[in-house]
């Protein structure tokens, strides 16, 4: 979710943030600076102004090596270079050009500005302020001693000196903003996604462990409220072996794509959808098989078996309600997914009407596939039997996924 | 959701919260300025009407964002965005008309800082491209409103040269501000793919603890009746009337804790062991929540984590009362509405700022959100789609 950064972080990027935004700021008020230079340079080609366009290539440079690599080396050079530069942009601009002279003019002002905002971001708020103010007085320092030097007008630039107030201010805000957020309610947030993935977890373990449980314990003990009296049949007992085996000796919650072989499930034979389908058939049912089976071995481990215990239940649901003795299961491969169809011509069903009774289709069916990103549809209708589409994902369509997204 | 559009606001809400303040400076700047000049220009102007006109529009124009990220909205829309440009510059070109007669000699204007500032308030609020092809193309346009400004000025300067003067404030402030933005979302990224790694991290090992945990109270439900039934079915080697029977019985049983564990939604689980930490005993959440449709499944991680950090915050404020909470979730044309009705004994204004931080996550997770408050009680609202 995102809930953006966490207390810690704040003041840390907002210096950061404001650090890159003076360094742009300064590069479009050198850039503003040399188009007026250039534009009156172009005006009036008889006055000699285009020395102060050079002067401003090494503030660029400094200002560019500066956005890189924010040291102290780094500000050092870019106030000193940039303050000596500035006094050779004033120096041109005041002996050759009378518009613009005199310490406040609005082209002087913008290398001023420029150099302020060197920024220094991760070394708090009162080292940012101060070095806006150093940056300031050193530009300002230079251009009056130009000015000194040519015999032109010093005065007060307020423009230079509002932005000044400006940037210290916007420093001196946005941290102390940064830091009070901390004490808001981001932390609870952050716990709020915290339990809600732990939540999810236990979702899908919980339906896993049900779907489970229905596959084997409601299936032999329906069988056993079923069964006729006397002595138990070799197939019951089988399932009824092998269930409590399972049940209470294996980790069967254990994630399954890890205790799978992965190069078995490529072929058919060996995919749980093939043992559901013989199982079906040995339970009395006739299954006919059609469609793209080399699908099955696009799945992963944990889809491959949702699938094929759907299936089953399916299967199960059509011996056991259909009133019919015939499913058809139909396999189709896409690039992204793979569906399995079960069909019957039974007698069909609403799923809403179907009561708290029947949890096999929303346990065994549609909790587990969801469980496994898959989609479930039902078309059922009463007398003419019931198609039961399970849609899961396939492997390589949900890695490349994956890779997107990241 | 609604479509993400890679604002500040939308990846931080909580920090877009507490930069609100922020906006209300902006637009005290504005009116400072504005007058500041207007009266340093006093001399110059005809229409003292147009001028006072100028102000108001120039102050509107920056109160659009401080209404546009108010509480009464998701988030803040590029309409908004453009509203409060264009009046900035309706603002701009009425304060130059209120000295069309006048402009024999240089003057600073307000209108280019305005623009700028305007643009900035909105860092928060827009995407750094907008932000920086809105500082542009303002730019262009003050250009043709210095232009107009100065059309019969005589003076050495060329006119490109008033331009770029005029261009800069409105260029530096807002692409300033899209740097800024930039850089803020970056990090907000960074770090979203550092929690989504570390989340993917913790899932595999979460996966192994649950996993047991859940097992073991299966096992534990299944040696009380289940297992010792089935073991002595198969040492009997018979089934007789009986054990129909019991099978019958031990199989409903297990249904009746396997539907109502499927009638159980998220919500319920959170209501419940919200109530057993806080208050030390267990309340069914089917009291609090009424849920038909079982719509709260439909919710996405996102909604449900807000949803789920409200509940607790509800749940951990002393003046809130536990009795007073109801949660519904119904169908309202193609949306499923959520409405949570709480109640506390305590203030209006103390309750809507203990929850902001909560309401404005909701406001950004959900498609659309109200609020109203009457007799202690607070009604939230929210809507979904269901997916």
């Amino acid at each position: 979710m995102s809930i953006g950064l966490p207390g810690h972080l704040g003041p840390q990027i907002v210096n950061r943030a404001v650090a890159r935004a003076g360094h742009v700021i300064a590069y479009v008020c050198l850039i503003a600076a040399f188009s007026i230079v250039a534009s009156v340079q172009a005006d009036q080609p008889t006055v000699i102004l285009w020395p102060a366009l050079l002067a401003l290539v090494p503030i660029a440079i400094m200002l560019w090596r500066l956005d890189r690599n924010q040291t102290l080396f780094y500000a050092t050079a870019y106030v000193v270079i940039g303050a000596l530069a500035a006094y050779w942009f004033a120096l041109t601009v005041m002996t050759d050009y009378q518009p613009l002279l005199g310490t406040n003019s609005f082209v002087l002002t913008l290398p001023k500005i420029a150099i302020m905002l060197v920024g220094a971001p991760g070394r708090g708020t009162k080292v940012a302020v101060s070095a806006s103010v150093v940056g300031y007085a050193a530009a300002e320092l230079a251009i009056i001693a130009a000015a000194v030097q040519t015999g032109a007008t010093i005065a007060v630039d307020g423009a230079s000196l509002v932005t000044l107030g400006i940037v210290a201010s916007v420093i001196i805000i946005l941290s102390t903003r940064a830091q009070r957020s901390r004490t808001m309610a981001r932390p609870n947030i952050h716990r709020a996604a915290r339990d809600e993935q732990v939540a999810a977890v236990r979702y899908i373990i919980e339906a896993r462990a049900a779907a489970v449980m229905h596959d084997t314990v409601l299936n032999d003990l329906a069988a056993i409220s079923s069964a006729v009296p006397g002595a138990i049949n070799d197939n019951l007992r089988t399932e009824i072996e092998r269930d409590l085996r399972v049940l209470v000796g294996e980790e069967w919650l254990a994630d399954i794509s890890t205790t799978v072989d992965a190069p078995a499930h490529d072929r058919w034979e060996n995919s749980e959808l093939f043992r559901a389908v013989n199982e079906a058939k040995r339970m009395g049912l006739t299954v006919a098989v059609s469609g793209d089976l080399a699908a099955i071995g696009r799945l992963g481990p944990a889809s491959s078996t949702a699938l094929g215990l759907a299936a089953k239940q399916c299967l199960i649901n059509v011996l056991k309600h259909a009133g019919t003795g015939a499913a058809e299961v139909v396999v189709y491969g896409s690039e992204s997914a793979v569906s399995v169809m079960v069909i019957d011509t039974g007698r069909g069903f609403s799923e809403a009407e179907t009561g708290a009774d029947r949890l096999g289709l929303r346990h065994s069916v549609r909790r587990r596939i969801d469980a496994v990103d898959g989609q479930v549809q039902v078309w059922s209708t009463a007398g003419k039997g019931t198609s039961i589409m399970i849609s899961v994902p396939a492997e390589s369509s949900s890695s490349a996924d994956v890779a997107g997204a990241v | 959701m609604s479509h993400r559009e890679g604002t500040v606001q939308q990846l931080d809400p909580l920090g877009a919260l507490s930069s609100r303040p922020l906006t209300f400076v902006a637009s005290t700047c504005v009116l400072a300025y504005g007058i500041a000049i207007t009266m340093i220009n006093a001399p110059d102007i005809d229409h003292p009407v147009i001028a006072a006109l100028a102000l108001v529009v120039a102050v509107a124009a920056s109160l659009v964002v401080v209404v546009a990220s108010g509480p009464r909205y998701a988030f803040v829309k590029r309409k908004a965005f453009i509203l409060a440009v264009g009046l900035a510059f309706a603002g701009y070109l009425l304060s130059i008309i209120s000295m069309w007669n006048r402009n024999a000699h240089l003057r600073g204007d307000w209108g280019p800082m305005v623009v700028g500032i305007v643009i900035l308030s909105f860092l928060v609020y827009r995407p750094p491209r907008e932000l920086a092809i809105a500082g542009i193309l303002s730019a262009i346009f003050t250009g043709f409103m210095v232009l107009a400004d100065t059309r019969s000025l005589v003076t050495e300067i060329p006119t490109i040269v008033l331009i770029i003067t005029a261009a800069t404030p409105v260029l530096t402030l807002s692409l300033g501000a899209a740097a800024l933005a930039q850089v803020v979302i970056r990090s907000i990224r960074r770090w979203g793919l550092e929690v989504i790694a570390a989340a993917k991290a913790m899932e595999t090992e979460l996966h192994a603890g649950i996993a047991r945990s859940v097992q073991q109270d299966r096992v534990t439900i299944l040696n009380r009746d289940v297992v010792p039934f089935l073991t002595h079915v198969l040492q009997s080697g018979d089934i007789g009337d009986e054990d129909r029977a019991r099978a019958l019985a031990i199989s409903e049983s297990i249904r009746s804790v396997m539907v109502a564990e499927v009638d159980r939604s998220w919500l319920d689980s959170v209501i419940e062991s919200e109530g057993m930490a806080r208050l030390g005993k267990r309340a069914p959440g089917a009291e609090t929540v009424h849920d038909p449709d079982r719509l709260a499944a439909a919710m996405t991680t996102d909604q449900r984590t807000a949803m789920r950090a409200l509940i607790v915050a509800l749940f951990s404020h002393d003046a809130f009362d536990r009795q007073g909470l109801d949660i519904r979730l119904d169908r309202r044309a193609v949306l499923c509405v959520v409405s949570v009705r709480a109640s506390f004994r305590a203030s209006e204004s103390v309750i809507r700022q203990y929850l902001a931080a909560y309401l404005a996550i909701l406001r950004i997770v959900f498609i659309d959100f109200e609020l109203t408050w009457s007799r202690n009680t607070l009604t939230v609202r929210f809507f979904y789609d269901e997916h």
